[in-house]
């Protein structure tokens, strides 16, 4: 056997390797009655307060031990912004959180209940420079209600 | 083929790279590439795992994260300070030698497409298609992008004699080769006059051959009778890919730094020389003084500046206007409409006025074509400055982050904390900075060298047009550079 065809024979047998090890992530249990609602204080470039509520389908609150929100941009190579809490009282949580950069992001809410359950969901969010469209109709996935001055909130996207 | 007594570029008292220990040896040994282009090809595949397997946010995938952050922010910085060693470690011709096997009849690339202005427009189109399938956000589709490349190489490479994707077609390729006239290395003979009495060429027409062949040479400058036996086999080294003659190369234009010419020459006559950094856009005839190469290197300076553009708020602004205006939804046509403008027709109006301008202020003689060509040079570093204030930014910003992915890739959990951390914002902008007014400050050293050259008491008045040009694409930089960054995807016409 050639030497370029061991080499390539090899990288194959690594690749395979590499990928085979994968080891599947655990996901969120998907029989859980819960669902999450996330509102924003503002979705401009800066801080903001992240408020979120963790509830079962008749909208009674759960009980909650932490909460973890993941904020991803859309563009490869942008640090996630990562916030914790495990101050809500009643399955309500107001967490601080930064907008770092305008654009697309995706928000990953990850509640682990006291009953050792946990639940995820995922929301898109545009966030706005201080620069950006002052004249420009609402984004289309922002549910602003029926003002402009409600507080932002966001869809799942999960 | 005729051979010039000297070839142009012979460098003086620079040395060959090939030559250094370890690193000089295994290149030139016949599977030095093999060194580089595996590691690649396993990321590579990598990457397209992921893409098409793994999360598809793109901070959080490997095919995002790895061709958009990492590939674009050292390409630029290797191109520099080095030269083309992405072409040299390209997985994209892994498969070369068999698709060679499988070639069809060996036809040659069509004479009317041997030229720069399919390059053009597969830049143009993989720039669209960025910003239209919004290719940063989306592991999936880069994942297909990177199929693409090893489809299209490989199904060209089986068609034609010559490695027709690496020199007409591939838009990695071309960002390579121009950017690489930069570069301070370039593939030189050692002493052409061992060319001018060499039989076989090798360099060219390689030492591949399906049944063994022995042929005594002569050996120029050794004993009367003297012979060397340079031998050809199945175990020989393929001539250049991009039919590009050693004792005549001027340009690193159309090298994709293989070194199959120098594993080939059976008198070990070629090296790789270390020469000044973009020593061949201060020479006269080292270009082809034709409108796609010129176009081709402005072009993309220009190009440069619509990319950064297409991340910053007044794009969304302008798009949003462009759609009332026309009364159309359609993102595609909204953004043929600006990049088309942008990348396509803007320069090439700009840069006709400025070579028109150039010629009246001078009362030069000379045609238009040839005038674009003598500063065409010029854009090089200015665009190799607007591409590396650009991907160095994305970089900075995010070099880390590759580990925590791959940490996740693996099923591990990923430390964003300890390794997501960008660089300091003044940082960037000081890197910003520099690589434009430096890429500034080259150009109109070149450009300056030109004028001298070209129109020589009336330099300065045939100058200022094209230092003008220069300076306002630096400007726009310095300004799109200011406004910070917001990446959305289509959601204006969703």
């Amino acid at each position: 056997m050639t030497y370029r065809k061991f080499t390539l024979l090899a990288s194959l047998a690594l690749l395979l390797l590499i990928s085979a090890c994968r080891q599947e992530q655990a996901t969120p249990a998907s029989d859980v009655d819960a669902q999450i609602s996330l509102a924003m204080s503002s979705n401009t470039v800066g801080e903001s307060v992240l408020m979120i509520a963790v509830t079962d389908s008749r909208l009674n609150s759960l009980s909650v031990n932490k909460l973890t929100v993941r904020g991803d941009m859309n563009h490869a190579g942008m640090v996630p912004v990562i916030a914790e809490s495990e101050d809500g009282a009643g399955g309500q949580f107001e967490i601080p959180f930064e907008w770092t950069m305008g654009g697309d992001w995706t928000v990953e809410v990850t509640a682990e209940l006291t009953d050792g359950q946990t639940v995820s969901d995922t929301f898109d969010v545009t966030v706005i420079s201080d620069d950006g469209d002052m004249n420009m109709e609402t984004d289309a996935d922002m549910d602003m209600g029926d003002t402009m001055d409600a507080t932002p909130t966001a869809e799942s996207s999960g | 083929m005729t051979v010039p007594r000297q070839s142009l570029y012979r460098p003086r008292g620079l040395f060959d790279v090939l030559r250094i220990p370890l690193i000089g040896r295994l290149l030139r040994w016949r599977w030095g590439r093999l060194v580089l282009q595996i590691p690649l090809l396993v990321a590579a595949a990598l990457l397209v795992i992921d893409g098409f397997t793994g999360p598809q946010t793109a901070a959080r995938n490997l095919a995002t994260v790895g061709a958009w952050v990492h590939y674009r922010g050292l390409v630029v910085l290797i191109l520099l300070l080095a030269g083309n060693l992405f072409c040299m470690g390209c997985p994209f011709t892994v498969t070369r030698t068999l698709a060679k096997r499988l070639s069809i009849r060996g036809r040659r690339f069509p004479r009317r497409l041997r030229n720069k202005w399919v390059a053009i427009a597969s830049l143009f189109f993989i720039f669209l298609l960025y910003e239209w399938l919004d290719l940063w956000s989306s592991p999936l589709l880069t994942a297909w992008v990177i199929v693409a490349y090893f489809v299209a190489s490989f199904v060209l490479e089986a068609v034609f004699t010559e490695s027709a994707f690496c020199k007409y077609v591939c838009p990695l390729g071309t960002f390579n080769f121009v950017y690489a006239t930069a570069a301070p290395t370039q593939i030189s003979v050692k002493n052409p006059q061992v060319c001018a009495t060499c039989v076989g060429k090798e360099c060219i027409n390689g030492s591949y051959s399906p049944q063994p062949m022995i042929r005594l040479d002569d050996i120029p400058g050794g004993e009367p009778g003297a012979k060397k036996e340079v031998r050809h086999g199945p175990e020989g080294t393929l001539g250049c890919g991009t039919l590009l003659f050693p004792p005549q190369l001027k340009s690193n234009l159309e090298c994709v730094y293989c070194l199959d010419c120098v594993r080939a020459c059976p008198h070990d006559n070629i090296g790789l020389m270390a020469r000044l950094p973009g020593r061949e856009l201060l020479k006269p005839g080292a270009w082809p003084k034709r409108w796609d190469v010129s176009l081709l290197v402005i072009l993309l300076a220009f190009m440069g500046v619509t990319n950064a553009f297409g991340m910053v708020p007044p794009i969304y602004q302008l798009e949003f206007d462009l759609s009332q205006t026309l009364g159309t939804n359609n993102e595609l046509l909204i953004l043929l409409i600006i990049f088309g403008f942008g990348n396509i027709l803007l320069p090439t109006t700009l840069v006709l006025l400025t070579a028109f301008l150039s010629k009246l202020f001078s009362g030069s003689k000379q045609s238009l074509r040839h005038i674009t060509a003598a500063f065409a040079p010029a854009f090089v570093p200015v665009g190799l400055g607007i591409w590396i204030g650009h991907y160095t930014f994305h970089f900075l910003l995010g070099a880390g982050t590759i580990i925590p992915v791959f940490q996740e890739f693996l099923g591990l959990t990923g430390e964003w904390q300890r390794f997501g951390v960008a660089a300091d914002q003044g940082f960037i902008t000081l890197v910003q900075i520099v690589a434009l007014l430096g890429g500034l400050v080259w150009g109109l050293s070149i450009a300056q060298t030109a004028a001298l050259r070209m129109y020589r008491r009336q330099s300065v008045l045939g100058f200022v047009p094209w230092a003008l040009l220069l300076i306002g694409i630096i400007l726009v930089m310095l300004q799109i550079f200011s406004l910070p960054m917001e990446m959305r995807g289509s959601i204006l016409f969703s």
